[in-house]
């Protein structure tokens, strides 16, 4: 669950790298913002459907406003990355604080009653660990179909590849770039919905968190592709769920950071780059 | 400034450009003229801002002064993704392929501003590029120097353009694949479209190209058919070379 949960941060993650060559640092906040959302949304009309939809375009809407307003301001002005992966660390905190401001810097609870678990094949079930894993999947075959196969995919690809020979084929590459962050920010947000779900408790600074481990999941796979990121996030993620079923929960991030640490002396540019060549690029 | 368009159009019409990359200016008040039809070549020293000319028409950098005209219609300025659209294509030195895409998804992005037709000028492309015909659904990473040149020739060819800029195309690649880019772009030169080109080949270059230009220190020194240059001997002694 984990996993399926941080493949779909991860996936969001590499995308927005993908296009602009940015770690956004404030990657984490898009899917805390899409847990308020639907908290929101849930408690005013009682769907659950409508609290994801609502995680969702609060999450894209904020990526598409963090690109607009920061990252593509200054890639227009030729700011060297390192400048704007700490602006993108400044945004993180500002959204934080406002989001503190908002709705304070407690733990709110988030509980959606998930039916008695049920056995199927060797794991027991709930209803909610089901809907996660299925509209992970389900996520995940419509991103690789438009990234594989769509013109739009093909396009961010190539801007992602190379921009200026894009932009030189008549590819626009801010408008390209703006959706695949929008792209992204869906994802990201619902990511937060179903995290926040099966967490059932979170607070202004839960998506920093887990981005922190959602970075390990995608340098692992390999930043800016996103099937090897996929991969990564799901041995990533059951990784993890191994060291909190065996282990203690309360070790993850150093446990993700101990695999980060060897996956960055072993194989610097990510497991799964320059391997054989994934279907996704 | 107002009787510009003199005699016929050019396919291509530069009239005092000045760019450069924020500091003091690469080039400066550069014209020149492609015609349709006839191979264009600048030369040059290296630093004399060829490559920076070339990027400053494709819209890539903003001139700061100067007007652009393309088949008499004047596009200064206009950011590269439009360009592409008035009948001007660019391919780059070196990153000319997407490396990751495979030649048809190359070719389908070369074509990404055409309405309709995709399909079939890519098959017009595997004619006048029968090597890349065979192996359309591997990655451009995976070809050879010449192959990818090849690629990304038949790329900046996706638009059907009025004027096709290229920069050092033969850069880098064995002999004999050299002649058979100069080959291609003897071909691309006969289907009427005005070639735009800088070679580090001076001698090569000057063979074919119907009128050259030599830019030196950013500024146009001289200009003429492109024997005319093979044969002058302040020419043939700067950037020629009859020894060194």
């Amino acid at each position: 669950m984990t996993a399926a949960i941080l493949s779909l941060s991860a996936v969001a993650f590499t995308l927005e790298y993908a296009v602009t060559n940015v770690a956004n640092l404030s990657h984490g906040e898009i899917l805390t913002v899409g847990a308020y959302a639907a908290l929101v949304v849930h408690q005013r009309t009682g769907s659950a459907l409508a609290a994801a939809l609502a995680a969702a375009a609060a999450g894209g809407l904020l990526a598409l406003a963090m690109h607009a307003a920061v990252v593509d301001r200054f890639i227009r002005r030729g700011t060297p990355t390192l400048v704007i992966f700490i602006a993108t660390l400044g945004l993180s905190f500002v959204i934080q604080n406002l989001l503190v401001i908002r709705f304070g810097a407690a733990n709110v609870a988030y509980t959606i009653p998930s039916g008695a678990p049920f056995e199927l094949g060797p794991f027991l079930w709930t209803a909610v660990d089901l809907e996660i894993i299925v509209s992970a999947l389900a996520i995940t075959a419509v991103l690789y179909l438009i990234i594989s196969h769509t013109k739009f995919g093909k396009a961010l690809r190539a801007v992602s590849q190379n921009r200026e020979l894009a932009r030189v084929s008549g590819i626009n590459a801010d408008v390209v770039a703006s959706a695949t962050w929008f792209l992204a920010g869906l994802v990201a947000g619902y990511a937060g919905f179903i995290l926040a779900e099966s967490v059932g408790t979170f607070n202004p600074s839960f998506g920093f968190g887990f981005f922190l481990i959602t970075l390990t999941a995608a340098v692992a796979g390999g930043l800016g592709r996103a099937f090897s990121t996929m991969v990564g996030a799901i041995i990533v993620g059951i990784a993890l769920e191994f060291v909190g079923g065996y282990v203690s929960a309360g070790y993850n991030l150093a446990f993700a950071f101990a695999i980060l640490a060897v996956v960055i002396l072993v194989r610097p540019r990510g497991l799964f780059v320059n391997a054989r060549r994934s279907v996704f690029e | 400034m107002n009787s510009q368009a003199p005699e016929p159009v050019a396919a291509l019409a530069v009239e005092g450009l000045t760019a450069g990359y924020g500091g003091p200016p690469v080039i400066e008040n550069v014209s020149i003229r492609a015609r349709l039809g006839e191979i264009t070549a600048i030369v040059g020293p290296n630093g004399a801002g060829k490559s920076t000319l070339l990027k400053a028409i494709a819209g890539l950098i903003r001139p700061t002064a100067g007007r652009v005209f393309v088949e008499g219609s004047e596009v200064t300025g206009q950011p590269a993704e439009r360009l592409v659209r008035r009948g001007l294509a660019y391919v780059p030195q070196v990153a000319n392929v997407f490396p990751d895409l495979t030649i048809r998804e190359n070719l389908e992005m070369g074509g990404y501003s055409r309405k309709a037709g995709v399909r079939e000028r890519i098959e017009q492309l595997f004619k006048l590029f029968p090597d890349l015909k065979g192996s359309a659904h591997r990655q451009a990473n995976t070809l050879s120097g010449g192959q990818r040149t090849m690629l990304a020739l038949a790329r900046g060819l996706m638009v059907d353009p009025a004027v096709l800029i290229l920069d050092e195309p033969s850069a880098g690649l064995a002999p004999r694949f050299q002649g058979a880019i100069w080959e291609r772009i003897e071909e691309i030169r006969a289907t009427n479209v005005a070639v735009l080109v800088i070679e580090q080949n001076t001698r090569e270059t000057l063979r074919h190209a119907q009128w050259a230009y030599v830019l030196v220190l950013g500024q146009n020194r001289l200009e003429g058919p492109g024997h005319d240059l093979l044969n002058d001997d302040e020419v043939v002694d700067l950037y020629v070379g009859r020894l060194s």
